[in-house]
């Protein structure tokens, strides 16, 4: 297994609404889903995953609901809002378009036709 | 009636109030169920109870941390509704002097800082504080990075040196953190050494003034800087700017990732309503760093061409010419 890497800033938010487009999650859920998609790549302390996703409920990216878990215990479920979903959907092609730039440039790959130097 | 909007209103704020205890319960069941699915795991990976609470712990992080990031979240929401409430009922009463002070309070919070200057240098930030420059480890436990991390996921990439500088508190917020009228910062000489950490620095409202006039007086008094342009010529019709770059008129989406509208925002903001057309011309470099940007030599610029492509030409520089054709191009008469 390679070394797990730190997640890039600015990165959980983007995890947190991809994982939750498939399903409702509690955290645990979520951070279990990060670490299976990710290969087990990403090290994500998971601490962190709760003042994220009280922040995405407040901007309503996300509904938080009371349930049971599959462990037959209280557990908070994260569902992602259609304003989530819209967000996912421009944070994903925002994503793609960046890290494709930053592949190209490590790879040494010149601009494509629509770029111009000066 | 008025008594009954009253006992109304009272009743909001009771609710209110309760609502913030069970949330905070809720907050701890939450995290309690997190530990104890990582613990089983633990424990049907085959370690016992002691090897597994820590495998646990280890994953999981600082757990008291976790719970005051995200209690600062859950308290910074139910304090503005709070604030919302007091304010519709001070107006109800026939208190709209109480209310106006109380919004007046609320908001000149935010606008301090518990250091008196900002910089940005090689990946790290560095502060004034008490005299001298440090460089900034962490505020309140979150580490400088983190507070970058949640100034540019919060604000936007091309504000996120701005808002950390000018508004650390709404950073803070943004990490998670309900900041106090004081915080304690971790730091660390410029030179090399250990870091220290300051308990109870406060949060004054004339450390970000004295922030403000400093991330200003870099540009004001580097003239270098601010009497240059990226392009020769600038007009702007019903909201749509139009710039002139090698000679070929364009429609400007953005430079440097700071879209235009947000570029007449901040041409607004700096200098008012009236002229944004001149100020986005011959002093672009002063809106860029109302916007957030650091002075640069060299911007890029997103364009559409008169075809309709939407192109970006990177490395243009920033130099007097243009900004002396420009100038000339809008001042005939004088020329």
């Amino acid at each position: 297994m390679p070394d797990a890497a730190d997640i890039l800033p600015g990165t959980l938010d983007l995890m947190i609404l991809a994982v939750l487009a498939g399903a409702p999650e509690h955290g645990y859920g979520i951070a279990r889903a990060i670490h299976a998609r990710s290969g087990a790549s990403l090290l994500v302390e998971e601490g962190t995953l709760y003042p994220a996703l009280r922040r995405l409920e407040k901007k309503g990216l996300l509904e938080g609901a009371w349930r049971q878990s599959e462990a037959n215990r209280r557990a908070r479920y994260y569902t992602l809002s259609a304003e989530g979903s819209r967000r996912l959907a421009g944070e994903t092609d925002r994503w793609k378009r960046s890290a494709g730039a930053v592949e190209r440039v490590i790879a040494g790959v010149a601009p494509g036709p629509q770029q111009e130097r000066v | 009636m008025a008594r009954t909007i009253t006992r109304r209103w009272l009743d909001a704020l009771r609710s209110l109030w309760s609502r913030g205890d069970a949330d905070l319960d809720g907050l701890d069941d939450e995290l309690a169920h997190h530990m104890e699915r990582l613990e089983r795991a633990g424990l049907a990976c085959g370690l016992n109870e002691h090897e597994a609470r820590a495998e646990a712990h280890r994953r999981f992080g600082d757990v008291r941390r976790a719970r005051r990031r995200t209690a600062g979240v859950i308290r910074k929401e139910q304090h503005m509704l709070k604030i919302a409430i007091v304010l519709g009922g001070l107006v109800l009463i026939g208190s709209p002097v109480a209310a106006w002070s109380l919004a007046l309070e609320d908001q000149t919070w935010q606008k301090v800082a518990p250091f008196t200057g900002v910089r940005f240098e090689a990946g790290a930030v560095l502060v004034e504080h008490a005299g001298d420059w440090w460089r900034l480890d962490a505020i309140e436990g979150v580490a400088a990075d983190e507070l970058y991390a949640a100034s540019a996921l919060a604000f936007g990439p091309d504000l996120a040196q701005k808002r950390m500088s000018e508004d650390i508190a709404e950073v803070l917020g943004a990490a998670g953190v309900e900041a106090g009228r004081t915080v304690s910062m971790t730091l660390a000489p410029v030179a090399g050494g250990a870091p220290q950490v300051f308990g109870d620095v406060e949060m004054t409202r004339d450390n970000r003034r004295r922030v403000w006039a400093d991330r200003s007086g870099i540009l004001a008094n580097d003239a270098r800087w601010s009497r240059v342009a990226p392009y020769t010529g600038l007009v702007l019709e019903g909201g749509v700017v139009r710039v002139e770059h090698n000679g070929v008129w364009h429609e400007l989406l953005a430079i440097d990732g700071v879209e235009t509208p947000a570029l007449i925002a901040s041409a607004a903001a700096a200098f008012g309503e009236e002229r944004i057309e001149k100020r986005l011309g011959e002093d672009i470099a002063q809106v860029l760093l109302a916007a957030g940007l650091a002075p640069s030599e060299t911007v890029t610029l997103h364009l559409r061409t008169p075809a309709g492509v939407s192109i970006e030409v990177t490395g243009v520089s920033m130099d007097a010419e243009k900004r002396d054709e420009l100038w000339r191009s809008r001042h005939p008469a004088r020329d």
